[in-house]
């Protein structure tokens, strides 16, 4: 029993620890994509490359000036950064990265844990963080936030009815809520062949979820300073940021498991290849993509934004499910 | 006397739902009473799950209220934006009862592993999961579930109908 418990105290460890590794260079690889894409070196004298450059902003926002705002909500304008970063930790509870491991005669699974509602549990805990922005909005007591805020109650609760409609078509096809489940139906095929739709909605609606560009309408900082976050300062700034940046790797983390195959190597000669190294890989492989949706597009109106999820993203989704069961009936299972 | 470990589990969580439902009540502050209804809402999802061995019911609970429900209350009050004059506040020790209700919650989960552990608990009680649920859904509720749904569209309707001065 005791063996168990630290079995997974030190797979939790490990993956707070990776997790917060993607956060640290996932700012760097923002600046230096955006760089590359601009034609300019980004981050390039802390270090060889830039490569030290998290360290040097991780210690500049620790020693700056703590300023809060005076007449802001002290509760709401605390809790807001905290909540920022929880979901993201909660969620990779349920994330698996690797087929199990033999260790000193003990197997192990490199999942911490595989609960038959594992979708839904994500999708219960990712509906957290539209509250760190609401309220971070809400407290500061200015106007710009509070419109970053309101902004993004609305978007959140449009976008995540679309996320949960583009993951329906995967579930209907596995049979299964479970993660695990999921990346094991996908052994020989990846989903994203049969579900091809459900991959690109769900892209879409996870970028919104994360308010990237081009749906940044919280925190557009042409029409609202910084939006939501413009009254924070030193490590609550940084707060909002770690959780931004470990949403994004979580959401690519969920995108490699129920679209891209989990763990499973692409092609049957590279299978000597450890399962955990193939999910790093195409997390990278996500998050860039992320990335360079941000230097590529424009920003929505806010209108456009609202017309987008609900006019065409919301009927492609239903439509999505509706053909998945139909084939499903027609062919017994695809 | 043997005190069943589950009542004990149920007590807790009963208390807590109690203690934010008078919260909604009682609190002047809207966004604190909405905050309060938020936890009401979460204790709920975790009773279901702790002793009703439910959790897509808990999930879908956190889902659809947490996740939806609650962010349309605040969108409201939030654009109402009271100012302090327009209802009084009343002096709460905050620091105090968040600690407590910190450290509260953190002894509860190690009772309940600590009685898993030592066989105590019996872990949770048998599944009424996905299946279990939607079987019951399509078969003996069909009527029941056809009917609610009716109820939805009519209440989308009845919304419609009222934004919308000249249809």
């Amino acid at each position: 029993m005791i063996v168990a418990i630290i079995v997974v105290a030190v797979k939790l460890l490990i993956l707070f620890a990776v997790l917060m590794l993607f956060v640290a260079y996932g700012t760097l690889a923002e600046r230096k994509v955006s760089g590359h894409i601009q034609d300019r070196l980004g981050p390039y004298h802390c270090g060889p490359h830039g490569l030290l450059q998290p360290l040097a902003d991780g210690l500049k926002l620790f020693f700056k000036e703590d300023i809060v705002a005076a007449e802001s909500d002290k509760i709401l304008y605390y809790l807001a950064p905290m909540i920022a970063i929880v979901p993201a930790i909660l969620a990779i509870g349920v994330i698996p990265f690797g087929e199990s491991i033999t260790l000193f005669g003990r197997k192990i699974d490199l999942v911490v844990t595989d609960i038959n509602v594992a979708l839904l549990y994500l999708l219960a805990v990712s509906s957290f963080s539209v509250y760190a922005i609401v309220f971070g909005g809400w407290s500061s007591n200015s106007k710009y936030p509070l419109l970053g805020g309101l902004r993004s109650a609305a978007q959140f609760i449009s976008y995540e009815l679309i996320l949960g409609l583009s993951i329906m078509g995967v579930i209907m096809v596995v049979g299964s809520f479970s993660l695990v489940d999921i990346v094991h139906y996908q052994k020989s095929m990846w989903m994203v062949v049969y579900q091809p739709l459900a991959f690109i909605i769900y892209m879409i609606a996870a970028t919104a979820e994360l308010n990237r560009l081009p749906f940044d309408l919280p925190e557009a900082e042409s029409e609202l300073v910084g939006g939501y976050h413009t009254e924070y300062s030193s490590m609550k700034f940084a707060m909002f940021f770690l959780g931004e940046y470990a949403n994004m790797t979580v959401t690519s983390a969920v995108a490699v498991c129920l679209f891209l195959g989990g763990w499973y190597s692409p092609v049957s000669f590279l299978s000597w290849i450890p399962g955990p190294i193939w999910f790093v890989v195409k997390l990278v492989a996500v998050f860039f993509f992320l990335l360079w949706l941000r230097w590529t597009y424009p920003r929505f109106r806010y209108d456009q934004l609202m017309v987008f999820s609900w006019k065409y993203l919301l009927p492609l989704a239903l439509v999505n499910i509706l053909a998945t069961g139909g084939v499903m009936i027609l062919f017994g299972g695809i | 006397m043997m005190i069943n470990a589950w009542d004990v589990v149920f007590f807790f969580l009963a208390g807590l739902i109690l203690l934010s439902a008078l919260g909604v009540v009682f609190i002047r502050h809207p966004v604190y009473s909405a905050l309060s209804l938020l936890a009401n809402l979460c204790v709920t999802a975790i009773l279901y799950l702790s002793l009703m061995g439910a959790p897509f019911i808990a999930m879908v609970q956190i889902i659809v209220y947490a996740g939806a429900i609650m962010v349309f209350f605040l969108f409201v009050i939030m654009l109402m934006n009271l100012s302090k004059g327009e209802y009084q506040e009343r002096a709460v020790p905050w620091r105090l009862l968040l600690g407590l209700g910190a450290a509260a919650l953190f002894a509860f989960q190690i009772f309940i592993l600590a009685g898993e552990w030592r066989g105590v608990l019996s872990p949770g009680a048998g599944g009424f999961g996905v299946k279990a649920l939607s079987h019951f859904i399509f078969t003996r509720y069909i009527l029941a579930f056809e009917l609610v749904s009716v109820l939805i569209f009519v209440a989308a309707l009845g919304a419609v109908a009222l934004a919308k001065k000249k249809l």
